[in-house]
């Protein structure tokens, strides 16, 4: 039996008041200390290193946590290989990784604005150039699927499920524009770099493939017909006595009466 | 303050606690100083002297020494700060004698407090009750009474008081839950028993006692050894407060000095025993007719008889009502008042209720009570689990003849009446998990986070149960998480 202070069978240590605690004072020291950074010459130096490896690599990292999470929200209905357990890890999953995600492509653009690679307009308006301007057609689907991704439990209520697919199903789009974006835009990719994103792209397209397929070709979902007593015309055949008897005491009575 | 009704008072014997009481709701600090005198301030080793010349113990149930009680903090204090705590938190609900001490005469008790802090150079007296009651609002009153008269000019102690007001349940008046409660945690019996005596209060030596405790060790600075031990038996003298309601047509607070026979106390009530008198609260035990008869009311003759005054609780159940039922009543309370925190007890009390409400319909076995009983006692932090398996375990012996007519007709033919006094239960949103089945699919993870409220049929569908409003985070997480988008949560009732 659960019990109010015990509302789960094996009690997550993750939430206990010692680990917020922990989190919070850790929180509080790395902004502090950023902000002690700026106070010596030294110190603006390293920070300037800081932002020079987020300017070279948010967006990658950005693309590959967000390629983990298209992967992820694929896998979170498979009911073939995954035990219901394992689906909810695998949305668990989902979500960290799209917040790693997010939050990394929310540095990249910030980046990219604030060191006057791109104007700010560029934000929502694909004007700095096709490869660029993928970039920010991109952002603008990913705000749609990041919105319907927070908002899940609302279609849920409201009664449009239908609704919430199509516009988190937006991230099919998205990302493979995110991706030409990637290999195109700034410094030339690796050749093995393109080989993956490939790679992963044919992957994810051939399981949604496979998950679009077994939909449409999904039977119909039909009453199942269970057989009836057919019925007949032939003229009724008087039953044949069956002389056994039914319940032990007329048994009893039958063996009395025969002596 | 003037408080609107307060609680009701008698007496036998000499007015010691009670005394003005019969002429105002609420002695304020005029009047107490009127009918008490002046307090005077005395040192540490006379106070342990009368104490010990009069045997006085701790009024909250345990009776443990007083004087015992005041060396340990004086010893752990040793040059260090102390805190005196007074214990107006009682869970039980049957007890009102901390209520009525707080609401109707606060200053006795501040007084037995205050003398207690100024002999131990204590940092602050600290005053834990009820949060919302009338007893809060009345010392909150008489704490503010003695500051305005030291602005006018008189001469009370300038020693610190705080009133702290805690949530009411069963086991928040645990000496080891109230001194949580009142260093701002959780207010659950700690799994370590530490003494309050040497670790309380901000870890400080704390001297933790029960109102009545204080109001008694004023009364007894007052009169001096000689005077206080003029009433009562010999070897326990002084007076006790009972507190009397159940069947009693007046429900009271009795003074009455040791020695009384019970069935004076219960005569002025105006109350029948009829199936047996409960001593000691819900963690006491049953006296049947016979024995509370000649029942005397002291520790020593609860003991001959076979119960314990405890913290002077004394609930007649009388004739009208179904003896057994009652306390099925009871036991399912305290299996709710559970802290939930040692499994035995969180487990364990639901199923001796369990047991003990099949009896009452005549299914249940007194074997199954037994045994499960037997799987609780002495299986937790705090007295909670033995103090409920006494009850029911003396339940059973009591009322032997009105189970066996249980067990024989299914029911003794008497109603259920509530005799026994239970707070009005909280009432608690509960949920209800809405699916809409044409979107279902099966999926079942509903099923893998909600398993005690979630089940699934041969074919892999769910049906849900009520969910309580306390796992309403669980639920919604699993309403989220289904891949259908079918589930709804939605409110009761």
């Amino acid at each position: 039996m659960l019990h109010r202070r015990q509302p789960r069978h094996a009690p997550g240590t993750l939430d206990t008041r010692n680990v917020r605690l922990g989190v919070s004072v850790s929180i509080a020291a790395i902004l502090l200390s950023g902000f002690a950074l700026t106070r010596t010459d030294r110190g603006i130096e390293l920070l300037g290193r800081g932002v020079a490896f987020l300017e070279y690599f948010a967006g990658v990292f950005a693309l590959v946590s967000l390629t983990a999470t298209v992967a992820l929200g694929l896998l979170t209905t498979e009911r073939v290989f995954l035990s219901p357990a394992n689906r909810v890890r695998a949305q668990l999953a989902h979500r960290a990784a799209a917040f790693a995600g997010t939050a990394f492509l929310l540095t990249h653009v910030a980046l990219m604005i604030s060191l006057g690679h791109v104007p700010p307009a560029a934000l929502l308006i694909p004007m700095t150039g096709i490869w660029v301007g993928l970039g920010t057609l991109a952002f603008d689907m990913m705000i749609v699927v990041v919105v319907t991704g927070i908002a899940r439990g609302r279609f849920a209520v409201t009664g449009r499920p239908w609704m919430w697919r199509l516009m988190h199903a937006t991230s099919y789009v998205a990302w493979p524009v995110a991706i030409l974006h990637g290999l195109t835009a700034g410094r030339w990719a690796a050749s093995w770099v393109a080989w993956s994103y490939m790679a992963s792209l044919a992957a994810v397209a051939s399981a949604l493939l496979v998950r679009l397929l077994a939909t449409m070709l999904r039977p119909p979902l039909m009453a199942e017909q269970v057989d009836a007593p057919a019925v007949s015309d032939a003229p009724a055949e008087p039953a044949e006595r069956i002389d056994a008897p039914v319940s032990l005491a007329e048994a009893r009575r039958k063996y009395r009466e025969a002596g | 303050m003037i408080p609107h009704s307060v609680p009701r008072v008698l007496r036998m014997g000499p007015a010691r606690l009670t005394a003005g009481l019969d002429h105002t709701r609420r002695l304020d600090l005029p009047a107490h100083r009127t009918l008490h005198g002046d307090q005077v301030p005395r040192p540490l080793d006379d106070i342990i002297a009368q104490v010990e010349e009069v045997d006085m113990r701790g009024r909250g149930g345990a009776a443990f020494p007083f004087a015992r009680k005041l060396r340990a903090v004086a010893d752990a204090a040793h040059g260090r700060e102390s805190v005196v705590l007074v214990n107006g938190a009682e869970g039980e609900p049957a007890s009102s004698k901390d209520a009525m001490l707080l609401v109707r005469n606060p200053h006795l008790v501040l007084d037995g407090a205050v003398l207690a802090a100024e002999a131990l150079n204590a940092r602050e007296v600290v005053v834990a009750t009820v949060e919302g009651e009338v007893a809060e609002a009345s010392i909150t009153a008489a704490v503010a009474e003695r500051r305005a008269a030291n602005v006018a000019g008189a001469a009370e102690s300038r020693i610190g008081i705080r009133v702290v007001g805690l949530q009411e349940r069963f086991i928040s008046g645990e000496g080891g839950a109230l001194v949580r409660a009142v260093n701002g945690m959780d207010p659950v019996p700690p799994g370590r028993k530490r003494r309050a005596s040497e670790s309380g209060v901000d870890g400080l030596p704390t001297l933790l006692s029960n109102t009545e405790t204080f109001a008694q060790l004023a009364v007894l600075a007052e009169l001096g050894p000689e005077q206080y031990a003029k009433t009562g038996t010999s070897r326990e003298p002084g007076t006790v407060l009972l507190s009397v309601s159940g069947g009693a047509a007046t429900a009271a607070v009795v003074e009455a000095p040791t020695g009384t026979p019970l069935i004076d106390v219960l005569d002025l009530c105006e109350a029948e025993i009829g199936d047996g008198v409960l001593i000691g609260g819900y963690h006491g035990a049953w006296l049947d007719a016979e024995t509370a008869i000649s029942a005397v009311v002291s520790r020593e003759g609860m003991k001959l008889a076979g119960g314990s005054l405890g913290a002077g609780i004394v609930v007649p159940l009388g004739e009208s009502t179904c003896p057994l039922g009652e306390a099925a009543r009871v036991a399912s309370y305290l299996a709710a008042q559970s802290s939930g925190q040692c499994g035995p007890c969180r487990l364990g009390l639901p199923d001796v209720a369990r047991a003990l409400g099949g009896l009452v319909e005549g299914t249940g076995s007194i074997d199954a009570v037994r045994r499960s009983v037997r799987s609780v006692e002495r299986r937790g932090a705090c007295f909670h689990p033995d103090g409920t398996a006494r009850f029911v375990l003396s339940s059973l012996d009591a009322f032997e003849s009105d189970i066996a007519l249980h067990l024989e007709h299914g029911s003794c033919g008497r109603p259920v009446r509530g005799v026994l006094p239970l707070p009005e239960p909280e009432e608690e949103p509960e949920y209800r998990l809405d699916v809409d089945w044409t979107r279902c699919q099966g999926h079942g993870l509903c099923a893998h986070l909600l398993p005690e409220f979630v089940e699934l049929d041969d074919y892999g569908f769910p049906s849900f149960k009520t969910v309580p409003g306390w796992m309403v985070k669980e639920a919604s997480r699993a309403v989220g998480m289904c891949p259908a988008l079918a589930l709804r949560l939605a409110r009761t009732g």
